[in-house]
């Protein structure tokens, strides 16, 4: 291979087991050293598994079956010696858990250097370069898993930068960090890439970090679609790569669309209660339920999660509820759903006081879509998962068929979605993309009066962020309400919403 | 094990001096069969936790509320089974006679004091510090300290995976099972998750960990020392000793 070459594929094939569809087609691309390079791609593209079998993941841990020829700066990954392949490429995942292998911050960064046998005082100076350039110097001390979504991504890659490898691969790692985060990791890319590392960002959507690269490699059904610098193929291919869904649409909603929806979700306010209110709520962690009970309006004790939040949501009403990670969004819709104890006369379903409701109970009108789909999966096939709500809210039986319409809507649903035709297949071996639209749309078709979005558009392309934002317009429509949290709120400008800010545990109105 | 700031006095000793004073508290607990040194050995333990290991009462009742599911019938089955001798106690149309409740409070109190001891040395010791005192005091092979370490990691990180598993699935479902066939399913569905999640989560630490280099070389550095304080070498010296003195005594 020739030097100045850090990854060269030729005609590339990956299937996740062999004899089924393959997800990377014959693909072949050759990156310069020192090079940086965004690999773009819709849900399902394949740009995960080129990124797994780069850094040898795949299919040494992940299996799968491969063909064709792959170098990483002169090494064929499936079969590299483990010391040699860790010092030459790293890659970040999109779920910073995945990756997370230790209990403290300053651990997970020496991990690497460690098991490389490097010095104690190379490790320290690794470590701390590390932490310094992803902004968690001063929590080295902390655990992983209690920092934030970001938090914890940040750690993740500290982990790969303290192996100081010259090949970096970010397979969707700014898809949980905030609009701040989002700029750290922008500058930190653009300082390796003037050091002379060698950059592969993969992604779904063309953005500013995307668009920072000098160069773009479009994947379409495991194949390379277009290649070239950045500037000229924007220039050219705009539709095209507007259609594939990774550049956002010129027009959201039509002009007319959005005020008549405001005229009638003000009147449906005006005339029916508030379906969800909250008041003066203040919360901290590590109150017991009976503590979180007695209090009412009282600040808690212990440093507050949430401080004197209060908002309304009437039917039919779609509320955005912002802000940095850690802000407290998560902790808001989690009390909203009793699964932390609400403190007594804080939180009100229905005019009724949430802290002397069940899960159960707040659960048969309340539906919520995880950040991570995985964990609401309930359903061995992509049909039964979507039809298990409606079928449930049915009390229908395990044997008992599903009504008609019902299987068209499910249908339907299907076809927006992208999965028609996938039915019998599991939710589990879907893409992320994917994933992030079956749980969302199964939320949707649950038939419950108000369903909580967590970060539905982490990790999505702009077409599946344009078709979530279609599905919740139609939802509202129905007369059915959403709250989605979300650090991405401008997916779904020019629709009727109300976006509320969370800074540091408070709430404000936009 | 957790790695929590190191304020507690038990926090602040090394993995090797609290795993010969564990050492020396299981022989003890095994050694007596009565049911008075037990007894007290629990009641030092229970002062250890709260004030050396910095567990909370409500953790602790917590914890041995879990430890009594199986103690409190290992307590009943051996003091109806075992050879009745003593003095006779009748409870209604059960007899009782002294030496096999004090055979079976002993037996109980052992498990429990066995549990408890186990417990502290988790809750007080950084898997890190152990890993680290292992590979380099006891020259065990980094790989097996280091499955030992990620397994007790694991533990509280699938413990909240199942969590989020059944928050979900109560969600989902809406309302609370009917009937045997619901429950089974519920919890059929919840130990599914569980074990997938398992399987996921084992599956892409290995490949994670794999891909940092781990298991590249036979011998690995470590960025901590494996230090052990005056304080340690005195509580080693200790146990053994108090140990040792206890043993002869009874």
């Amino acid at each position: 291979m020739d030097p100045a070459t850090a990854i060269w594929l030729e005609n590339v094939t990956y299937a996740y087991e062999q004899g089924s569809r393959s997800v990377i087609d014959g693909l072949s691309l050759r990156v310069r050293t020192g090079e940086w390079v965004t690999v773009c791609g819709a849900s399902g593209s394949g740009k995960s598994a080129l990124a797994g079998l780069l850094s040898g993941y795949l299919p040494r841990s992940g299996g799968g079956h491969r063909e064709g020829r792959i170098e990483v700066d002169g090494l064929d990954p499936a079969t590299a010696a483990i010391a040699d392949l860790a010092s030459r490429i790293g890659l970040v995942f999109q779920d910073p858990d995945a990756q997370l292998v230790q209990g403290l911050v300053e651990d997970e960064a020496a991990f690497g250097p460690e098991n490389l046998c490097l010095p104690p005082d190379v490790i320290r100076r690794r470590v701390d370069e590390a932490l310094r350039d992803v902004e968690l110097l001063e929590r080295r001390r902390d655990k992983v898993h209690e920092l934030s979504g970001g938090g914890r991504q940040r750690a993740a890659i500290a982990s790969v930068l303290a192996l100081e490898p010259p090949i970096l691969v970010l397979d969707e790692a700014a898809a949980n960090l905030d609009a701040g985060g989002r700029r750290r990791l922008l500058a930190l890319l653009r300082r390796l890439h003037q050091a002379g590392r060698t950059l592969v960002t993969v992604t779904g959507r063309l953005d500013e970090l995307a668009l920072a690269a000098p160069r773009l490699v479009v994947l379409d059904a495991g194949r390379v679609v277009l290649d070239g610098p950045v500037e000229p193929l924007l220039r050219e291919h705009r539709g095209r790569l507007a259609r594939l869904g990774l550049l956002p649409a010129e027009t959201r909603v039509s002009a007319a669309a959005a005020p008549a929806a405001a005229a009638l979700r003000a009147a449906r306010a005006d005339a029916s209660p508030p379906l969800l209110e909250i008041r003066g709520l203040s919360f901290a962690y590590g109150e017991g339920k009976r503590a979180a009970r007695r209090r009412s309006g009282a600040l808690p004790a212990g440093p507050c999660a949430l401080r004197d939040v209060s908002m309304r949501i009437c039917p039919g009403e779609w509320h955005i509820l912002r802000g940095e990670n850690g802000s407290g969004k998560t902790t808001l819709s989690r009390l909203i759903l009793g699964l932390l104890p609400a403190p007594a006369g804080a939180v009100f379903w229905q005019g009724r006081d949430a802290s002397r409701l069940s899960v159960y109970d707040l659960a048969a009108e309340i539906g919520y879509v995880f950040q991570h789909p995985e964990q609401q999966f309930v359903a061995a096939k992509v049909l039964d998962e979507l039809l298990f709500g409606p079928r449930r809210a049915l009390r229908l039986r395990a044997k008992e068929p599903t009504p008609e319409p019902l299987l068209r809507q499910a249908a339907e649903l299907l076809r927006q979605i992208g999965l028609a035709g996938r039915e019998s297949e599991s939710p589990y071996v879907l893409s992320g993309g994917e994933k992030r639209l079956l749980s969302a749309a199964a939320g949707l078709m649950s038939g419950k009066r108000l369903i909580v979005l967590d970060e539905p558009t982490a990790g999505t392309d702009y077409a599946g962020a344009r078709l979530l934002s279609r599905l919740c317009r139609e939802a509202v429509a129905q007369g059915k309400s959403i709250l989605m949290i979300t650090h991405e709120p401008e997916f779904f400008a020019g629709e009727p919403t109300r976006i509320w800010t969370m800074e540091k545990g408070r709430l404000r109105e936009y | 094990m957790t790695a929590a700031a190191k304020d507690d006095p038990l926090q602040l000793l090394d993995p090797l001096s609290k795993l010969v004073s564990l050492f020396c508290i299981a022989v003890l607990a095994m050694h007596w069969d009565r049911p008075l040194p037990l007894v007290l050995m629990l009641a030092l333990l229970l002062a250890v936790a709260r004030y050396g290991a910095g567990m909370t009462w409500r953790r602790l009742s917590k914890r041995m509320a879990y430890i009594a599911i199986f103690g409190l019938p290992l307590l009943l089955l051996t003091a109806l089974a075992a050879p009745p001798s003593g003095a006779v106690l009748e409870v209604g149309p059960i007899r009782l006679s002294e030496g096999p409740v004090a055979y079976a409070a002993a037996i109980t109190l052992r498990m429990f004091c066995l549990f408890l001891s186990s417990l502290i040395y988790i809750e007080s010791t950084d898997p890190q510090d152990f890993v680290v005192m292992m590979t380099i005091r006891l020259r065990l092979p980094y790989r097996f300290a280091f499955g030992v370490s990620m397994a007790l990691t694991f533990l509280p990180m699938l413990e909240a995976e199942g969590r989020s598993a059944a928050e979900a699935r109560k969600i989902r479902y809406g309302r609370k099972p009917r009937g045997f066939g619901e429950r089974v399913e519920n919890w059929r569905g919840n130990v599914t998750a569980v074990f997938t999640g398992a399987v996921r989560r084992i599956e892409q630490t290995a490949g994670s960990m794999e891909a940092k280099g781990f298991g590249a070389f036979r011998h690995r550095t470590f960025l901590r020392e494996a230090r052990i304080s005056a304080g340690g070498y005195a509580v080693m010296l200790l146990s053994v000793t108090g140990a040792s003195l206890l043993l002869w005594i009874s």
